[in-house]
């Protein structure tokens, strides 16, 4: 009898204490990728992954819910427990842009933000047999022609050069592509005056296939001073862009913490620095939750005023 | 349609239903891209914004050519009368119905228990199991150690080479 | 010179080896489960190289690439269960002839021709890469519009018995195809709501879901009635399932046109395999001396949509590696990949990173080699497939196809839409719709209308300068003209 009750005792104590001795993470964590595998946003992430395994003693699954530029990652994750089990990437756009096109249920309140990990460069590109190699010789094209056509990837990037089109006074054609590659293959072969592109449009100016004639990122392009930022041209208009880590809303703050020390150690990994420096062409960077919070929220304004501004 | 008749016949010859499909497959194309063209594509498609070709022309033309091929398939099917092909017949219909089930209902059951455990692959070894048997229901005549194979050996196999061979979660 | 012969004995090392055999093995065994694909062995693997030194790495997945082109025709052959909508070509000549107990015929004849498809091309890509690239730039929306509209006259001669039934399942094809976010206005069509459908229909949902779920379905169908056929048939002809060496030369013009034709087609980036299969098939059953033989179990069917399919892989790589711009999913993989490994494609990437580029030439030869041996000891086994009972393979393939979807598209979303679109390929099969041509709307769709809407955006400020297109102009003046003699085989044929 007394064995028993001492059994039960110490089953119930137990029971009771075992909770507050189960530190986070006690099993595996699910890190829910939003773009597609085997891209350059998903590599950076599983190398994060990786390195966040070593440093947390518990696995990482990554899975990938690729689409809608990380919003199906993002509506996935926000319906998930907040209990630090779940946690998402995507980029900061996919939280200031997107729920200002109206066509997603969320917006950047309805998550928390863990990290930013590092920065995506983009810029304007030109054909490598254009009449121009400025800004300046470009807008003096198009203004001598009456239009400039334009391969256009993203909502945001069209934004700009609308915006751009308004206030120098010229018709800017905008040619739809999908995907980074089409607009590549428009301005390769010359078919357009001008286009976005994401980092990998360096290699290409540094091998002389084509021309950059502006940087739409805020901090520029540093290994390339003569490459002007949209700001050095005199337009108050910028595309800022990273990778964001983030969970569901009012997420276990003792999760949250240590996710974002995990990942503040994970980003000084070489393996990591090399990959976004080197390979990705992106830059380093390191925001916690607040700051990440605090910089999407300040880009939402910024792209607002965008919006009403070319709608006028 | 679905779960209308089917289990008289699931042992007869498949007989045809007793009308030219065709004929109805014509109108039903045509009722459809009807409905596309007058309900779906103005709801569904918003012109708003654009500066070259509308978004609403593909879908539109498509949708007029999908009207114009009901057409001809209606009249081309009112002169000749029988039905040359084997056609769709109830069983089919039945055992459509039957198949989509069982899928939906693993599907379900892999969801639910998915959630419920919070861990890869325990809704999986749940639900594929159950998904098996079925599926080797529907195929009668196999052999009772077939469903002992097919419900254990598969979902085994499936769990150590996409788990532990390569690293893709499931529920 | 030096640097070719390093390259050389570079690839030669045993690692490469190692790492290019490994990758066929694995391309081949993840192209063949159904439910997967060949960007899916490409996605799983290149996790597996981070580690690697970059010449292994990259061999491997070229090999994984080249193996899941041939592992893909395995599904299609056998279980008439194609993973991608360009095995789609493959199943029309390959499951006849396999069904009818000749599995291994059927699937030597794909393993020969996509070698040689495959070898072709890439002879193209070591010794025309920078030209051929040039060349290719010149292609623009408008050339672009004109080679879609053209090519799809031509495939048209596939639509089945009825014409009427044949285009309007290209129509509904295209229609479904137009599910997205629109690239000009942003704004959504046909997406009810869904943010998982503004990238558009997932492609190999819909595609696993007509094509393969149907055909599982039918045989669980059968039932016990399938068996002893398919016993039957296996042993009075399984003397015969071999391809011998006379019948593969006779099935040269056929290879060697796919091979032409794929590897056109993946030189010019933007149109992709499907198209490159589909054409292919179409030319061959214009000039085949047996037209009416097409579709029932020709070995000239799978020889010409094999070597088409295979040639686009290694073509693909000239605008890759030359401009960095992909021709299909798996080669949009393979840039991210390349990136990894200190692989920057670019115009002077000969020059930059010679001794690397020359090192993968080496390895993509010894992957096709591999390819060859791996493939003739696999398809032995492969080929058992046929002879283990229906009851035990459909309910396992069924469920595999579930869990390739699920694994792959990233959730229950695109399963529930493939189960959808099951409904959809059975009444399609059942009612005598061809599913082929609605697979082939469903991807040509969208290029279609995108190039002709980014021509129409082009030439909106100087309408006159659709003179300076030329070739696109010839091509559409001769498109009348082809479809008219198209017609006139039609009606030749169904007189005869």
């Amino acid at each position: 009898m007394k064995i028993l009750r001492t059994i039960l005792a110490a089953a119930a104590a137990f029971t009771m204490v075992a909770p507050a001795y189960a530190e986070y993470p006690d099993k595996p964590i699910t890190l829910v990728v939003g773009f597609r595998a085997g891209g350059g946003s998903d590599t950076a992430a599983r190398i994060l992954a990786t390195e966040m395994e070593s440093i947390l003693g518990q696995k990482l699954i990554v899975e990938n819910k690729g689409g809608a530029g990380g919003a199906v990652a993002t509506e996935y994750v926000r319906r998930q427990k907040p209990d630090g089990y779940t946690i998402g990437f995507a980029v900061a756009t996919t939280f200031a842009f997107t729920p200002l096109t109206g066509n997603v249920a969320y917006t950047a309140d309805d998550v928390d933000f863990v990290a930013t990990t590092h920065g995506y460069r983009t810029v304007f590109a030109s054909p490598k047999d254009a009449t121009f190699d400025d800004w300046a010789g470009m807008i003096a094209t198009a203004k001598d022609r009456g239009w400039l056509n334009y391969a256009s990837i993203i909502p945001l990037d069209r934004a700009i050069i609308k915006y751009i089109g308004n206030k120098e006074g010229i018709e800017v054609n905008i040619v739809p592509t999908r995907g980074g590659a089409g607009a590549r293959q428009a301005v390769l072969g010359g078919h357009v005056d001008l286009a976005f592109s994401g980092s990998n449009a360096l290699p290409m100016y540094e091998d002389g296939a084509l021309k950059v004639v502006a940087a739409l990122n805020p901090e520029g392009i540093a290994e390339h001073t003569s490459i002007p930022t949209l700001s050095n041209l005199g337009y108050d208009v910028a595309a800022s862009e990273a990778a964001v880590f983030f969970g569901p809303k009012d997420m276990d703050p003792e999760a949250r913490a240590k996710l974002e020390s995990a990942l503040e150690e994970a980003v000084k990994s070489e393996a990591f620095r090399d990959f976004v420096n080197n390979k990705f062409r992106g830059f380093e960077t390191f925001q916690d939750g607040a700051a990440t919070a605090a910089s999407i929220a300040e880009d939402a304004v910024a792209y607002q005023e965008l919006l009403a501004a070319i709608k006028e | 349609m679905a779960g209308k008749g089917g289990t008289k016949r699931t042992t007869g010859p498949t007989r045809p239903v007793e009308l030219n499909q065709d004929l109805v497959l014509g109108l039903v194309i045509t009722g459809f891209g009807l409905l596309l063209i007058f309900w779906i594509i103005p709801a569904q498609v918003n012109d708003g914004g654009s500066f070259g070709l509308p978004p609403s022309l593909a879908p539109k033309s498509l949708a007029w050519l999908m009207v114009a091929m009901g057409a001809v398939l209606t009249v081309q099917n009112l002169k000749i009368h029988g039905d040359p092909g084997r056609g769709l017949t109830r069983v089919d219909v039945a055992y459509l119905a039957a198949s989509v089930l069982s899928v939906a209902f693993m599907l379900v059951l892999m969801q639910w228990v998915g959630d419920w455990a919070g861990r890869p692959y325990v809704g999986f070894l749940v639900a594929a199991p159950a998904g098996l048997v079925l599926f080797t229901l529907l195929h009668t005549g196999a052999p009772l150690w077939v469903y002992l194979f097919n419900a254990v050996a598969a979902p085994l196999a499936i769990y150590i080479g996409f788990w532990w061979g390569l690293r893709l979660p499931l529920p | 010179m030096d640097f070719i012969i390093t390259a050389l004995l570079d690839a030669l090392s045993l690692t490469t080896f190692l790492s290019v055999a490994l990758g066929v093995l694995i391309g081949i065994v993840i192209g063949a489960i159904p439910g997967l694909n060949a960007p899916m062995a490409i996605a799983v693997a290149i996790p597996l190289t981070f580690t690697m030194a970059p010449l292994a790495a990259i061999g491997m997945l070229v090999g994984v690439m080249k193996g899941g082109g041939f592992g893909g025709a395995i599904g299609a052959i056998l279980l008439n269960t194609p993973g991608e909508p360009h095995s789609a070509a493959t199943t029309l000549d390959g499951h006849p002839l396999a069904k009818s107990g000749k599995p291994r015929k059927a699937l030597q004849t794909a393993l020969y021709s996509s070698v040689v498809g495959d070898s072709c091309s890439d002879l193209v890509l070591i010794l025309l890469a920078p030209t051929l690239a040039i060349f290719a730039l010149q292609a623009g929306p408008v050339e672009l519009a004109a080679i879609l509209i053209i090519s799809l006259t031509l495939i048209a001669s596939l639509s089945g018995k009825s014409l009427a039934k044949g285009i309007f399942a290209a129509a509904f094809g295209a229609l479904l195809a137009t599910v997205g976010v629109d690239p000009e206005t942003a704004s959504p069509r046909f997406t009810f709501g869904f943010v998982e459908l503004f990238d558009g229909l997932p492609l190999a949902a819909v595609a696993i879901g007509v094509l393969a779920v149907p055909e599982i379905i039918m045989r669980l169908q059968e039932g016990r009635h399938y068996r002893r056929r398919d016993v039957e048939a296996v042993a009075t002809e399984a003397r015969q399932d071999r391809l011998t060496l006379s019948e593969f030369l006779a099935l040269k013009m056929p290879i060697f046109r796919g091979a032409g034709i794929g590897t056109a087609i993946g030189a010019l980036p933007g149109l992709g395999t499907t198209l490159a299969a589909f054409l292919s098939y179409a030319a061959t059953k214009r000039f085949s001396k047996q037209p009416e033989k097409l579709g029932t179990g020709a070995t000239e069917g799978i020889a010409a949509t094999e070597s088409a399919n295979s040639a686009v892989s290694g073509a693909n790589l000239i605008p890759l590696l030359t401009l960095g711009i992909p021709g299909n999913l798996t080669a949009a993989l393979l840039v991210g990949a390349f990136l990894i490994h200190g692989v920057t494609p670019g115009p002077l990437i000969f020059q930059r990173d010679a001794q690397l580029i020359y090192g993968l030439f080496a390895a993509m030869i010894m992957a096709n080699v591999m390819v060859l041996v791996i493939g003739s000891f696999g398809l032995r086994v492969f080929a058992l497939i046929v002879k283990v009972p229906p009851y035990v393979v459909y309910p396992i393939v069924l469920l595999l196809c579930v869990v390739g979807i699920y694994v792959s598209q990233g959730g229950f979303f695109a399963v529930w839409l493939m189960l959808g679109f099951a409904v959809l390929g059975y009444l399609m099969v059942r009612l005598e719709i061809s599913v082929v041509c609605f697979i082939i709307g469903l991807v040509l769709g969208p290029m279609i209308e995108l190039s002709i809407r980014q021509s129409v955006v082009l030439l909106s400020r100087n309408p006159a300068a659709i003179f300076d297109h030329v070739f696109a102009l010839v091509l559409v003046v001769a498109t009348p003209f082809v479809a008219w003699i198209l017609v006139r085989d039609r009606a030749r044929l169904s007189d005869g």
